[in-house]
């Protein structure tokens, strides 16, 4: 039980202040479909109109909860806005310090009050749920937030596999729901809501992908949106009201690792139009660190035979990408992927191609051990670092961790300091927005182009760029199968996490600086820009586990003139940073 | 605050002191989006649209945007340029059998900003009269054919005979109805789009108690009284604008409630205080129309029209119509719009008044005539087309190129700082 806090003024002749007794109210929404639990990626549900479809995605925003008390009155309370999200296992708020008392109805709304939805998304901290970077839901390119997005695979009447996507946005469909539950709250309570999809998809207004589309932006006047508001009331049922058990939260913040008495906090420099991202507490940025982590970066003690060094395929000049197709080791063997560039770290969550490290700090290591790339064992790389009298290593982990003991783990921790330092917001694109410099007509189309959807029901042409390469970081944490083949050599993501749904996903790369780091793709297939914008027009390949923003599209792709493809890669060269070369070879100087 | 990095549909307009009509009721939501036609009714039924299209007359290679591209301003001129397409994926017309297909018309359109009361009563040539609020095109009643005396038959594209007399004048609706698209609009032979009546896509654009069914597609006036005042529709040459059909019960009292604007006219068919034109046959002008054209209403033989008969029923013609102040009927009381379709009064966007003209519907929401405006101007018709702009000008709307994605104002700093703090052991911004 939680006590609200009271203020007194410790007057003697004060009466004692009466202490509130208030309460947690957990809700927790589960998505269902037609009562039962949610089957994702499977192909086992039907629209009215006999369409079979699968469900992918269930993201959204839900805000403004309110209790009904019996007398009619509501308790709004202030404050709460939630991201739910099926993939991520989020299905709850918790609203605290709800008074006791006995409630007859919850209200809340899925979306945003107008004030919420256009508010200023780069002072969200980390963990808010409407930092961008955290919910993937802000639409940056119109404005405003997707409030909810359901995606999915469908058959056509063709029998092909087609992608559905439905994002409902704009203030206008910020949608009331209000459901009877009877609530006595004297203790933590949980109240169970079901989301049935069966029923948005449904009733009372039934959606084909077929007939009424297989994706809406919400712009004015769309029918699906409107019909997706009309079913959405419906959709939220009560499910079970129970006291709470002791799952209780407070995460405590970690405590920082190896912390030496001196130090210098390291500015850590980014736009100020970014999301604020969850920089590691426990590994706090200090220029002792950036500094250590910088010379590990560029010393080729790193590999085995001393031949290669972090930059040799990192190359600060490619924005720490190289020109190789697939990436060279040491000792001269080529490895299977494309080399990652190297910025805007700091907003990603799971590194490599196919995201199997959790943290820059379990993935630097990965690279010095592999065979095919550095093949050194993490013993012999510190007894290597202990005995070079190149460097005072002993003196920068002193530094940088308070004692000069040298172990993989530190060596993990400075390259992971020194990695998330390495930010670029300093294109042309970026002066454009800010006035300074102005776009060609041919980079002006092209950023039409980019940030326009593919939607000929609503007279929409443009490229769909944005749905994957979306925001300021032009970047998105998600893996997805990009069309590039039908029958998976490198099954990608699926390696990763055993999902037959996963298969031949990657990383969707940053597009920032995209102009220095060719070849292409994760196997570096395409040589040049415009054969990337070509295979996004002419050669998407359908298969089960494509992308939907991609399935939706006419077979082959966004049909784009010669004169757009070229506008596109226009645009994308104007997100070259010359900046961030500098500031690599200078961090924590 | 907006996030600064993000870009937005530019659907505001930047004015400064108190908002200006003539420069905030442009409807600009759609500026980004290609314009779109459906050439026939199959390709309507299923949903197909086209954004380029050619039938050998008219060609739109190019998809072109829809309507509102920019507006400009100066001390004495509003200019807006416009594609001339409509936002509404138009057509089709006829099923594909109208010969003539919409275009880009790429034109400024200027229109007076201190509108002038027109001191003579000069017969206006009519014709293009006006721009509605999504830079289509407002033509007048009438479809520049006449009946011709001689000939013993109408004008018309096929008779070769010119365009008649001038005297008797065909109404569009009557005559070329069959031709508009489910908007109520078609285009001529060179692809300008434009409305003769009343612009029921546009009121559904704009809220103005108009539903769209989307399986039939199409519109139809909705059930249920107006909640609300129509809001302005479009803007006439003479520098007034064009309302919809529902204004306040008293001219000069916005709290009066709200209805229908009546019109001033009836047909000559013998109610209403008006002759029959049926039984004396086509052998006088209507006194509104004699006073347009300056002579006596009696006609001499070689001036007279048709006989009323099936081939040119009551309402052929606009001179068919009477207006009820010839009738002894008051205006303000047993009507409500002048002879020109219009009336003094207060409006939401006039709170001290202006003239306005209404754009007229009967009882079953069906247009009636004169439509949007009689056979005359109130102010002086100075607004026109022009070929280029001489004189400095404010921009107060731009789209294409550039489209809908205006940026949105970006932060002072450039750059946010974030520092470890030791004592809350979380990251700090600067």
């Amino acid at each position: 039980m939680k006590l609200l806090k009271t203020t007194g003024f410790g007057l003697p002749c004060l009466v004692a202040v009466g202490v509130a007794s208030a309460a947690t109210l957990q809700i927790q929404i589960t998505p269902k479909v037609s009562g039962e639990n949610l089957q994702p990626a499977s192909f086992r549900y039907q629209t009215s109109a006999g369409e079979t479809f699968s469900i992918t995605r269930v993201s959204y925003l839900v805000s403004n909860f309110a209790l009904q008390r019996n007398d009619g009155s509501w308790l709004e309370i202030s404050n709460s806005v939630a991201w739910l999200d099926f993939d991520q296992n989020r299905n709850s708020i918790w609203l605290e310090t709800i008074p006791s008392g006995e409630f007859c109805s919850v209200r809340f709304t899925v979306g945003l009050n107008t004030n919420l939805n256009h508010a200023d998304v780069a002072k969200f901290p980390a963990g808010h749920p409407l930092n961008p970077n955290l919910n993937g839901l802000h639409w940056s390119w119109q404005g405003g937030y997707i409030f909810l997005a359901v995606e999915g695979l469908w058959r056509n009447a063709a029998g092909e596999l087609d992608g559905w996507a439905y994002h409902l946005a704009r203030d206008t469909n910020a949608t009331r729901i209000t459901l009877a539950a009877p609530l006595v709250i004297t203790n933590e309570t949980k109240v169970e809501l079901d989301f049935d999809l069966a029923t948005l998809l449904n009733a009372p207004r039934p959606l084909s992908f077929g007939k009424d589309g297989s994706s809406t932006h919400s712009r004015d006047g769309d029918p699906i949106a409107a019909a997706l508001v009309a079913n959405l009331p419906g959709a939220f049922r009560v499910h079970k009201i129970t006291a709470l058990t002791d799952e209780e939260i407070a995460v405590a913040h970690p405590k920082p690792l190896y912390l030496p008495k001196n130090f210098t906090p390291y500015p850590f420099q980014m736009s100020a139009t970014f999301p604020i991202p969850d920089l590691p507490r426990d590994n706090p940025l200090t220029v002792e660190r950036v500094t250590l982590g910088r010379t590990l970066f560029f010393d080729k003690q790193l590999s085995s035979n001393n031949a290669q060094s972090c930059s040799d395929c990192h190359l600060p000049e490619k924005a720490f990408a190289d020109n190789r197709r697939t990436a060279r080791g040491a000792e001269g063997e080529f490895g299977p992927r494309n080399t990652m560039p190297l910025f805007n770290l700091a907003w990603k969550k799971e590194f490599f191609w196919d995201g199997r490290a959790k943290s820059l700090r379990e993935q630097v290591l990965q690279p010095i051990q592999n065979p095919v790339e550095m093949h050194q064992s993490l013993t012999n790389l510190c007894a290597k670092l202990r005995a070079t009298d190149k460097t005072n290593y002993a003196g920068l982990f002193e530094a940088a961790f308070g004692s000069p003991e040298i172990t993989a783990e530190k060596i993990s921790l400075a390259l992971e300091n020194y990695l998330l330092t390495l930010t670029s917001f300093n294109a042309k694109f970026d002066r454009v927005l800010r006035g300074e410099e102005k776009f060609t007509a041919a980079e002006q189309r092209g950023f039409e182009l980019f940030s326009t959807e593919y939607d000929p029901r609503r007279g929409q042409y443009g490229a769909d760029c944005f749905h994957c390469h979306g925001g300021p970081l032009f970047q998105s944490q998600a893996f997805a199968n990009n069309g590039s083949d039908g029958a998976f050599t490198d099954i990608g993501r699926e390696k990763v996490t055993g999902k037959a749904s996963d298969r031949g996903k990657f990383a969707v790369p940053s597009l920032r600086n995209v102009e220095l780091t060719a070849p292409y793709m994760h196997d570096g297939r395409f040589r040049t820009l415009e054969d990337v914008i070509r295979h996004y027009s002419t050669s998407v390949v359908r298969s089960a586990t494509l992308d939907p923003n991609l399935a939706k599209h006419p077979d082959g792709g966004v049909p784009l003139n010669e004169e757009d493809q070229h506008a596109l890669v226009a645009f994308l060269k104007t997100l070259t940073d010359a900046q961030l070369l500098t500031q690599a070879e200078t961090a924590g100087k | 605050m907006k996030f600064h990095f993000s870009v937005m549909i530019f659907c505001g307009l930047a004015t400064t002191g108190f908002a200006d009509p003539q420069i905030t009721s442009w409807f600009t939501l759609d500026a980004g989006k290609f314009a779109q036609i459906y050439r026939t009714d199959a390709e309507k039924l299923s949903d197909r649209p086209e954004t380029t299209w050619s039938n050998g007359r008219n060609t739109q290679r190019q998809p072109a945007y829809c309507g509102m591209q920019e507006i400009l301003s100066s001390a004495n001129w509003i200019y807006v340029r416009s594609t001339g397409l409509g936002s509404q994926i138009m057509g089709p017309w006829q099923n594909g059998w109208f010969p003539n297909l919409p275009t880009d018309q790429h034109f400024i359109f200027a229109i007076p900003r201190h509108p002038k009361e027109q001191t003579t009563h000069g017969f206006n040539h009519l014709g293009e009269i006006g721009m509605f609020v999504d830079g289509v095109r407002m033509f007048d009643a009438g479809d520049a054919f006449y009946y011709s005396n001689q000939n013993g038959e109408d004008a018309s594209p096929r008779a070769g005979i010119g365009q008649g007399d001038r005297i008797w004048n065909r109404d569009a609706l009557v005559n070329e109805g069959r031709t508009f698209d489910a908007a109520l609009a078609h285009q001529q032979n060179r692809g300008t789009y434009h409305y003769h009546t009343e612009p029921i896509a546009l009121r559904y654009l704009l809220g103005d108690h108009v539903d769209f069914d989307p399986v039939t597609k199409t519109y139809h006036e909705s059930s249920g009284a107006p909640v609300k005042h129509s809001p302005i529709l479009g803007w006439m040459q003479d520098g007034y604008p064009l309302y919809g059909p529902f204004g306040y019960s008293n001219p000069t009292n916005p709290a009066s409630g709200l209805r229908r604007m009546v019109s001033g006219f009836v047909l000559r068919d013998g109610a209403n205080g008006a002759d029959s034109l049926a039984q004396t046959g086509r052998r006088t002008l209507p006194s509104w129309e004699a006073r347009e054209q300056n002579r006596s209403v009696t006609l001499n033989n070689f001036e007279t029209g048709p006989d009323v008969n099936e081939l040119y029923p009551l309402g052929h013609y606009l001179e068919d119509y009477a207006y009820l102040g010839d009738l002894g009927e008051t205006l303000g009381r047993d009507f409500d719009l002048d002879e020109l379709n219009g009336r003094w009064c207060v409006t939401p966007e006039y709170p001290h008044g202006t003239y306005a003209y209404f754009t007229t519907i009967d009882v079953n929401g069906r247009p009636v005539y004169p439509y949007n405006m009689g056979r005359r101007f109130h102010g002086y018709p100075n607004g026109r087309l022009v070929a280029g702009i001489h004189e400095p000008v404010t921009i107060n709307f731009i789209a294409h190129p550039g489209a809908a994605i205006v940026t949105a104002a970006m932060p002072a700093a450039k750059t946010t700082t974030l520092t470890w703090n030791p004592g809350t052991g979380s990251y700090e911004s600067k």
